[in-house]
């Protein structure tokens, strides 16, 4: 009796579904579109801000860095807000290496937050940088500069320099679909270690979802042998933060950070109580048949199996 | 019988070099990074080693060619490849400055002795199966088309599967203890032939 109703009402919300999906491909508006030598590149505006993406596909794309139009300073990604958290292990870090650089945003806002210390991001598309600058307004100066090569050879490079005094070590290489399996290996992490300084912090940028994010953390694991899980709340990502010295992990060394970083995570709508309520702590030996190695790292193959 | 044995030998090979020019990127990925750079840089090398082994191949098959020989051949391409196992040791006595060179340079000492006589097989694998001089197109053509199928299974067997299952290091002794012992086959099936 009611079924002329219901295929009315049916057809009414199917149109007006359309219409919000040819609506917002509307709003997107493209700023600029570059096939680099590693990447598609998209720059896409959309909801007031500004995405810096990698087109995997025709319609698949993975957002790289966003930004507000409104406030360029505020991070519209909540894993950079994120990631800006390791500052409580560490307040004062004088090295920072970035390693991915994408649209500049968080080196940008540690130079900003931390104006004495030297930021160093590692990019390897060129391409990327010229975008960071043209549309994220993102700029070097004598404390934020950027080197544009594989992170993999850099870090092998300062180790040959027998540079041991970065302080922060944020992993955030992407290309597209994933991390580069070169830099997710035991070999990779063991060689992070040795640029560090004693007070050292490692930030990477993961995922949750897919069956890698067993390896992943055994990986880390077998490495550090703790990490501090900081997930998100609305996506996937998941911060592992880990530190050559395990006590700045302490509870103690983080309550001691309370005072002195509230003004800093202020800056990005950050604070104590939200960030500790998300840390999670993970112990103990790694599964050794889960870890990835320069040997064994079929990454992109372990994403895909859920 | 022979023309069989010739026949899987090329796959085989075929198989086996495109097997080990992807792993072979992968080993010196951790060295020298994952650009544009490396591949190219492992993909000159095979192509030269190639060119060198058919050109080598052909010369050597103008001297009394034979199954025991192709066997001898295949038997030194699987020796040859056994020190790729020990790449992280060799690749850790060097360091360049520059990727480009540093991944050319280390992809010329690690690779280019095996492809180099595992590119001797074809050339030498045609002259074993040429009767007469009006067959010679449809021989190579057969040849070409078996050694370019193992090639093809072989990158996608290795690129969607063995990097799954197994270490890359254990790849490659596998893909040499395979190839040694098909070295030792041959011979010993044209021992039986003869």
């Amino acid at each position: 009796m009611h079924k002329p109703l219901i295929n009315k009402l049916a057809t009414v919300v199917f149109i007006h579904l359309l219409f919000l999906v040819v609506l917002d491909d509307i709003h997107a508006k493209i700023l600029h579109t570059q096939k680099s030598l590693y990447h598609h590149i998209l720059v896409e505006e959309k909801n007031g801000k500004r995405c810096l993406k990698f087109q995997i596909h025709k319609n698949l794309t993975s957002n790289q860095s966003c930004i507000f139009l409104h406030d360029k300073n505020q991070f519209a990604l909540e894993y950079a807000k994120l990631v800006m958290g390791t500052l409580l292990l560490n307040p004062n870090p004088q090295n920072v290496l970035v390693i991915g650089l994408g649209a500049g945003t968080i080196p940008m806002a540690l130079n900003t937050a931390l104006p004495q210390a030297k930021v160093t991001s590692v990019e390897l598309d060129s391409a990327v940088f010229d975008v960071a600058k043209k549309h994220f307004d993102f700029s070097e100066n004598e404390n934020n500069k950027v080197v544009i090569m594989d992170a993999r050879f850099y870090v092998r490079k300062l180790i040959k320099e027998k540079v041991n005094d970065i302080d922060l070590i944020i992993l955030d290489a992407f290309s597209g679909h994933y991390i580069p399996e070169h830099l997710m290996t035991k070999q990779f992490l063991n060689e992070i270690k040795r640029i560090c300084s004693n007070n050292c912090i490692v930030a990477a940028n993961t995922f949750s979802s897919s069956t890698l994010a067993k390896y992943e953390a055994a990986t880390y694991l077998h490495v550090f042998n703790s990490f501090i899980l900081l997930s998100s709340q609305h996506t996937h990502n998941r911060i592992i933060i880990t530190a050559k010295n395990l006590s700045l992990l302490s509870g103690e060394n983080i309550l001691n950070n309370k005072i002195p970083t509230e003004k800093m995570l202020a800056l990005f709508d950050l604070d104590f109580d939200y960030l500790t309520h998300h840390f999670t702590r993970i112990n103990g030996p790694a599964i050794e048949q889960f870890v990835l190695s320069d040997n064994f790292s079929p990454v992109n193959l372990l994403k895909k199996i859920q | 019988m022979s023309s069989y044995i010739v026949g899987a030998t090329a796959f085989f090979i075929g198989f086996t070099i495109m097997s080990v020019e992807l792993i072979c990127g992968k080993l010196l990925t951790p060295y020298f990074g994952a650009s544009i750079y490396v591949w190219g840089s492992v993909i000159f090398t095979f192509m030269l080693s190639l060119a060198i082994g058919y050109l080598l191949g052909g010369k050597i098959s103008l001297y009394n060619p034979s199954l025991i020989k192709l066997g001898a051949i295949v038997f030194c391409g699987g020796l040859a490849l056994l020190p790729i196992t020990q790449s992280t040791k060799i690749l850790d006595l060097f360091y360049f400055n520059d990727p480009r060179y540093g991944s050319l340079v280390m992809s010329f000492i690690l690779f280019s002795l095996p492809t180099c006589l595992m590119g001797i097989v074809s050339p030498y694998c045609i002259r074993l199966l040429i009767s007469t001089k009006s067959s010679v197109g449809m021989t190579a053509g057969k040849l070409y088309f078996l050694s370019t199928l193992g090639s093809a299974v072989g990158t996608i067997g290795t690129a969607f599967y063995l990097v799954l299952w197994i270490e890359l290091d254990k790849i490659i002794l596998l893909l040499s203890g395979c190839t040694l012992t098909s070295g030792l086959i041959i011979v010993m099936l044209s021992k039986i032939i003869d």
